[in-house]
């Protein structure tokens, strides 16, 4: 009985960390809908219509990851509808700038959960981008093509 | 047999025609296969050199992307520690995440882009990964004391400064060991590039010397084939003459018995007509027609000797003085009709030899007709025969009013189916000869100075023949005397 009761303890401590959201907030910056909060916690997200993709991610042995978020013109539409372009800034600074009549805007998402789960900032979140694309992409493209899967989204700074 | 060569033919050309085929199969299979070699070899240069660079690159930069969040959250653990702001602290915790993230994103990164069966040891960044997570749980702990409103006491944040100092040199550390590492590698791929294009120039000169290999064998293999197709034709042409010779034989025999008839009869009439007036007309026929008869006896005992096959005869003594004589009345006919001065020299001395004397009728039959179909329409028209016996070897010399063999053919008229008379040779007579009189121990050779066409023959022979000669000639004269 003392036994049972020890599993099931730990069993709601597991579920209850993979449910915390992670601490790392997203900023929204520049010519953004100004009626949003200009920071928030990726659990902020779940108010829009998700969409969820399955993929291969190259990034972790192409294994089939179920991921959940906004595409990038759903980002446009939602947080800077009269935004022309948007620079997306990592943790470590890093950025990249997509146009809004980017050819792959429906294809490219900025995800916040991985088979249901946050993404936590050691494991590339809380927010990244990947391309649904069904398929393994080639060590030869992946060099090119991951420029624009930017890890540990921090700030959306619209223009 | 017509229909027979004429398939024969096809099926040559179809053989010839496939063999070309064949040819230029091999050739282009062995340029495609050695293509296919080469750029296989240099896809897989580039691909190990594009890889490897990008992958050394890549774990660089994994490398100091981590150090810069571990300074990062240094900088933020220090701010906070003036400040004692709770946002503080969760940047710090955030950044030394991050760092921690990049850390093991960069690595599986790199992981993927080594080669199957590349086995490298992770154990040290596995360890750095592990140290990571301490940190964090340790700022973690720092946040949940906040949150519970308590005091993280600022000992504990010197100690985690402290700790992320050492992880950063620990990091650093094994980013030098990794860039030392990888230039050595990159090394050795460098060196396998020059290597590898140093195969790819010889494979290449190999290429290049194949294919003239190739090229002469194809170019050698078509003169064969020519060379056989023209023996094929030489060799049906002789079976042809030789049917023809059997022919002959048959018909000189039938002609021979009704002529010893008319010749018999003739002496008969002669000696009836004893005492006849030698002026009379009657007479004067009765000659002509002898002299015609005895004519065809001999044309008929040429043709009897001469189609003789000299395999089936015995080895017998035999004097190369009556070899020499019978010769005219083989040949002399051929030499009238042309007009032909034929001089056969006597022998300085008896010689006799042991062999089988139509052989050598043979070869001077040969020999002359050569002699006759080379001169027959030129205005100087001579053959001299001069033999000469000394020392056991006879020297005959065979000379026409010709001028000579040209160079080029100098060389080949002694094979066997070399013919310069395009259509009407076998090409097996010179080549045959040489071999019979090869058969006697002797030689025969053109000679090449003499200013016009000269053969010398030479046959060795031994003085203790004659009395055996005479012994066997008389041998036969008693069988003969016997079996009349």
């Amino acid at each position: 009985m003392k036994g049972i009761f020890t599993i099931l303890l730990a069993l709601v401590f597991i579920s209850n960390a993979n449910a915390r959201v992670p601490r790392q907030k997203i900023h929204l910056v520049g010519n953004y809908d100004k009626s949003i909060k200009s920071s928030f916690k990726v659990d902020f997200l779940n108010k829009y219509k998700l969409k969820k993709i399955k993929i291969r991610d190259p990034y972790q042995d192409n294994n089939f990851y179920e991921f959940e978020g906004l595409s990038l013109a759903d980002i446009f539409n939602y947080f800077g509808p009269k935004a022309k372009s948007l620079d997306v800034v990592a943790i470590n600074l890093y950025k990249i700038n997509f146009k809004r009549n980017h050819p792959r805007a429906k294809k490219t998402f900025f995800v916040f959960k991985e088979n249901g789960k946050f993404i936590n900032v050691d494991k590339m979140g809380p927010m990244r981008i990947v391309r649904d694309y069904q398929g393994i992409i080639k060590d030869t493209d992946l060099a090119l093509e991951g420029v624009e899967w930017v890890w540990m989204i921090k700030e959306l700074r619209f223009e | 047999m017509s229909n027979k060569n004429r398939i024969s033919g096809h099926q040559v050309e179809d053989n010839k025609n496939m063999a070309n085929r064949r040819a230029i199969l091999s050739s282009i299979a062995l340029f495609i296969s050695i293509f296919f070699v080469a750029l296989l070899l240099g896809r897989n240069i580039s691909h190990d050199i594009e890889t490897s660079v990008y992958s050394y690159r890549l774990f660089s930069r994994g490398y100091l992307q981590s150090t810069n969040a571990l300074f990062d959250t240094q900088r933020l653990l220090e701010r906070y520690l003036r400040t004692q702001t709770y946002g503080d602290l969760e940047k710090a915790y955030i950044r030394a995440q991050s760092g921690k993230g990049l850390f093991l994103a960069f690595l599986n990164e790199y992981k993927r882009s080594l080669r199957p069966g590349i086995e490298e040891n992770f154990a040290d960044q596995h360890r750095t990964l592990a140290l990571f997570s301490e940190v964090i749980t340790e700022i973690e702990q720092g946040l949940d004391i906040l949150e519970e409103e308590m005091v993280f006491e600022p000992t504990r944040v010197s100690h985690i400064i402290e700790r992320i100092g050492d992880l950063n040199e620990l990091v650093l550390a094994q980013e030098a060991k990794a860039w030392f590492d990888r230039a050595l590698s990159f090394d050795s791929v460098q060196k396998k590039v020059v290597s590898n294009r140093q195969l790819l120039v010889i494979l290449c000169i190999f290429l290049f010397f194949a294919m003239i290999a190739l090229g002469y064998f194809i170019l050698k293999r078509r003169k064969l084939e020519q060379e056989v197709e023209s023996n094929r034709l030489r060799l049906l042409n002789s079976h042809r003459m030789l049917a023809l010779g059997e022919f002959s034989a048959s018909v000189a025999h039938e002609v021979n018995n009704p002529l010893s008839i008319i010749l018999w009869r003739l002496n008969i009439v002669f000696k009836e007509l004893a005492g006849i007036d030698e002026d009379s007309k009657l007479k004067k026929n009765l000659d002509s027609i002898k002299v015609q008869s005895q004519r065809i006896d001999k044309i008929i005992k040429g043709i009897k000797l001469l189609s003789q096959n000299s395999n089936n005869l015995d080895n017998e003594y035999f004097c190369l003085n009556k070899v020499l004589e019978s010769l005219e009345d083989v040949i002399c006919n051929k030499a009238d009709l042309y007009n032909i001065k034929l001089k056969i020299e006597p022998m300085n001395q008896p010689v006799v030899m042991f062999g089988k004397p139509v052989q050598l009728v043979q070869v001077f039959t040969n020999l002359l007709n050569n002699s006759i179909d080379a001169i027959h329409d030129k205005s100087e028209r001579w053959i001299h025969i001069e033999p000469f016996a000394e020392n056991g070897m006879v020297e005959i010399k065979i000379t026409d009013s010709g001028h000579g063999i040209p160079k080029e053919d100098q060389r080949e008229i002694f094979n066997l189916f070399y013919s310069s008379k395009k259509t009407e040779g076998t090409g097996i007579g010179l080549g045959l000869s040489a071999q019979m009189v090869k058969s006697f121990g002797g030689s025969l050779n053109y000679n090449h100075r003499h200013p016009n066409t000269q053969f010398i023959l030479r046959l060795p022979y031994s003085e203790f023949h004659l009395p055996k000669f005479h012994e066997q000639e008389a041998r036969r004269e008693k069988e003969s005397l016997n079996n009349s």
